[in-house]
């Protein structure tokens, strides 16, 4: 039964079924009854933050360094609790905003900034990549020991010539299916309510399949938790394996660690995607803050007794336990199960993070190239929005290309958790600018931007460039000496900070730049009056006479806007935006009528949606003349009502 | 500006958590049990749940405003 083909045909019937409830979710939405409306759909959803790194890592965490696997879930808890006020305040501006993306939001927070919207795209696509390596990784393996068992996975994959890897495959298969569900609509603040139905559906499996795993090792393999437990304590070697000792670094390692899942939790692409973008309902979030902290709990109920039980069988890598144990007990259909569990909490991550980041590479790398070349604005008949697409399916398939490049490069080096946590740190320098930015007004764009490049350069520094010493890539004499021999700058111990877990110590020193850098900068320099805008509508989103204003005193003709977001939005598009305010006027590129100020803002929205707050803001005030914005009136409006709501 | 009830108790059981998880309450619960393994495990994931179901409680609970 676990021949090479039969893994296969499972394997492919997985994704042929997560593809019918995808399409069934995209029916549904288009029929006006959406599947997607429930906080538990919703729950589900944000469960995405369980990847393969949970499903196979945590096991191997546990095992190696105990009880700390748990931070990565207790940080999300922490996080949730503050939702109801936190994330939904993140909810109200994106959808007042239109907003697509953490590299929008960021962007948009400060001015419209299309540099800091190109500063979070990279960020984003460098510090993740290792992520969707890892996911590949875990397929890979997984399938590896499905059909090679007992082989070690290494051996049966070494045999194999470059075309017959299965992660490029699995890279291709899933880059057809994002393609094909990701991209449907251009408006990327259109849900993509298929989507979330299929990511749903994954966390369903991936927390039965590892819930059948830990109860067939706890009741199968031994007499009850009792029995296991009492097996584990008579090894002496195994008696500190649960101890706050065999966290790495002790107590400084546990709340760095917790610090820095709750701060990926929020910035995360993936997540911010799941929790901020597709949320159908703000009040959704409400019943989320204590549904997913219960998910977590259940689907790390059964991480311990499965790390001890295969500490006990003592045999393979920690990080293959849950499909080793059900293996060597000979078992058959769990095994395969187990396998499937695996694949759903991979594929899951892979198809939410590939669109976010398709998402940012197109709006916030892409767009803006394009329209500072001459040639496009020679034409303006020229209709652009076909292009968009094509330009989100190409990043689509180059973000996974170089996935499978990372992991065939160094993947090989790494154990699971280790890269999860690499790329936690460096979407962890989102968060400065993210949540100063909802409370703090005096932030701006130019101290967001130091803050962001510092603390990147600082986490690239401290462990991305040893991570490539240990792969081998690098003398591994930087991480002993230091660079030339200069001890004060060994990466893992800046300024001989030592006796830190290397997460915390990383964490430290780049949150420390960023905020440093942002704060500081910001208080030395000024905003722009767009700047100050954007600043008081984000800081005072929860208030409810905002963002109802039409902000636009310029001048521009009905016909000229027409023009406009017929060429990058598309006709049906466009008609929609010009129906919202007289559904018998019939638009044309001709019509020199003034366009009133609410006709500008819900075009710019509508651009917005498709290209980004930045290029939507370059591309409205290429069409309209005049006095952009009446950012004094709205100011004082801003001002004198949170007076009122002060007193 | 004053706080509606469920956000304070929200922020207030957001505290609880940072108790519960953080030394030195943590520490007090790092010893062996009478089987010799560490009891930490039943402690994190007991405080867990109590959290949990506090959460629920809170936001749950019909607002009185």
């Amino acid at each position: 039964m676990r021949t090479e083909w039969v893994s296969l045909a499972v394997g492919f019937s997985y994704l042929g079924i997560l593809f019918l409830v995808a399409a069934w979710g995209d029916k549904r939405s288009s029929q006006g009854r959406s599947i997607i409306n429930s906080p538990l759909v919703y729950t589900l959803s944000i469960a995405v933050y369980c990847t393969a790194w949970t499903f196979y890592g945590s096991v191997g965490r546990a095992a190696e360094t105990g009880l700390s696997f748990l931070l990565v879930y207790l940080g999300p808890t922490l996080a949730m609790l503050l939702g109801w006020f936190m994330i939904r305040k993140m909810i109200r501006i994106s959808r007042a905003q239109k907003i697509t993306s953490i590299a929008d939001f960021i962007s948009a927070r400060y001015g419209k900034s299309t540099r800091l919207g190109v500063l979070v795209t990279l960020i984003a696509v460098i510090g993740v990549m290792p992520y969707i390596a890892l996911q590949l990784k875990a397929i890979t393996i997984s399938h590896a020991l499905l059909t090679g068992y007992p082989l070690e996975p290494t051996q049966a994959l070494a045999a194999k010539a470059f075309w017959f890897d299965k992660s490029f495959w699995v890279a291709i298969v899933l880059a057809v299916f994002i393609i094909l569900f990701g991209t449907r609509h251009l408006d990327a603040s259109e849900r993509h309510e298929g989507m979330v139905a299929a990511i749903a559906f994954e966390s369903i499996v991936k927390l039965l399949a590892f819930l059948a795993a830990g109860i067939f090792v706890v009741f199968w393999l031994y007499q009850g938790p009792m029995d296991l437990f009492t097996q584990a304590s008579n090894r002496a070697d195994l008696v500190g394996t649960l101890g706050l000792d065999a966290v790495p670094e002790g107590a400084v390692g546990w709340v760095g660690t917790l610090i820095l899942s709750t701060l990926a939790f929020i910035t995360l692409p993936r997540q911010f995607q799941v929790l901020v973008i597709e949320n159908v309902d703000e009040r959704h979030v409400k019943r989320a803050g204590w549904m997913f902290p219960l998910y977590l709990f259940a689907i790390n109920i059964m991480v311990i007794p499965i790390a001890l039980a295969g500490l006990l069988m003592g045999d393979g890598s920690p990080d293959d336990y849950v499909l080793t144990l059900p293996l060597a007990a000979g078992l058959e259909f769990l095994p395969l199960f187990v396998f499937i569990g695996g694949l759903s909490a991979a594929t899951g991550m892979v198809i939410v993070e590939t669109i976010a980041l398709s998402t940012m590479v197109s709006n916030h790398l892409v767009m803006p190239v394009l329209l500072r070349w001459k040639w496009l604005h020679l034409d303006p008949t020229r209709n652009l929005s076909g292009w968009l697409l094509g330009i989100r399916r190409i990043a689509i398939l180059l973000i996974l290309l170089l996935g499978y490049l990372y992991h065939a490069l160094i993947g090989e080096s790494y154990t699971l958790v280790t890269t999860g946590l690499v790329s936690f740190a460096a979407a962890s320098q989102f968060a400065p600018a993210l949540l100063l930015g909802l409370y703090w007004r005096g932030g701006n764009a130019k101290g967001t931007a130091a803050g962001l490049m510092g603390g990147f350069i600082v986490w690239a520094y401290t462990l991305l460039l040893p991570g490539f010493a240990l792969s081998g890539w690098l003398d591994s004499s930087l991480i002993s000496q230091g660079p030339w021999g200069i001890a004060w700058l060994k990466p893992y111990a800046l300024f001989d900070l030592e006796g830190w877990d290397i997460y915390a110590h990383a964490l430290f020193w780049s949150l420390l730049v960023n905020i440093g850098l942002l704060v500081g900068v910001s208080l030395f320099s000024r905003q722009s009056s767009l700047e100050q805008t954007q600043a008081a509508l984000f800081t005072e989103a929860l208030r409810p006479d905002v963002m109802q204003t039409p902000l636009w005193l310029g001048q521009t003709t009905k016909g000229e806007l027409y023009q406009l977001a017929n060429r990058y939005l598309g006709k049906p598009a466009t008609l929609k935006v010009f129906a919202n305010f007289n559904s018998a006027y019939l638009p044309s590129p001709a019509d020199e009528t003034p366009a009133s100020p609410a006709l500008i803002a819900q075009t710019e929205q509508a651009l917005t949606g498709a290209l980004g707050s930045a290029s939507a803001r370059v591309l409205i005030n290429s069409v309209v003349r005049g006095e952009a914005l009446d950012i004094e009136a709205v100011l004082s409006i801003l001002d004198t009502t949170s007076q009122a709501f002060r007193l | 500006m004053k706080g509606s009830p469920i956000r304070s108790r929200l922020v207030g059981l957001t505290l609880l958590a940072l108790v519960f998880f953080l030394p030195p309450i943590l520490l007090l619960f790092d010893r062996p049990s009478s089987l010799g393994l560490s009891i930490l495990p039943v402690y994190v994931f007991s405080a867990w749940l109590v959290i949990i179901v506090l959460a629920a409680l809170v936001l749950e609970r019909k607002d009185e405003n």
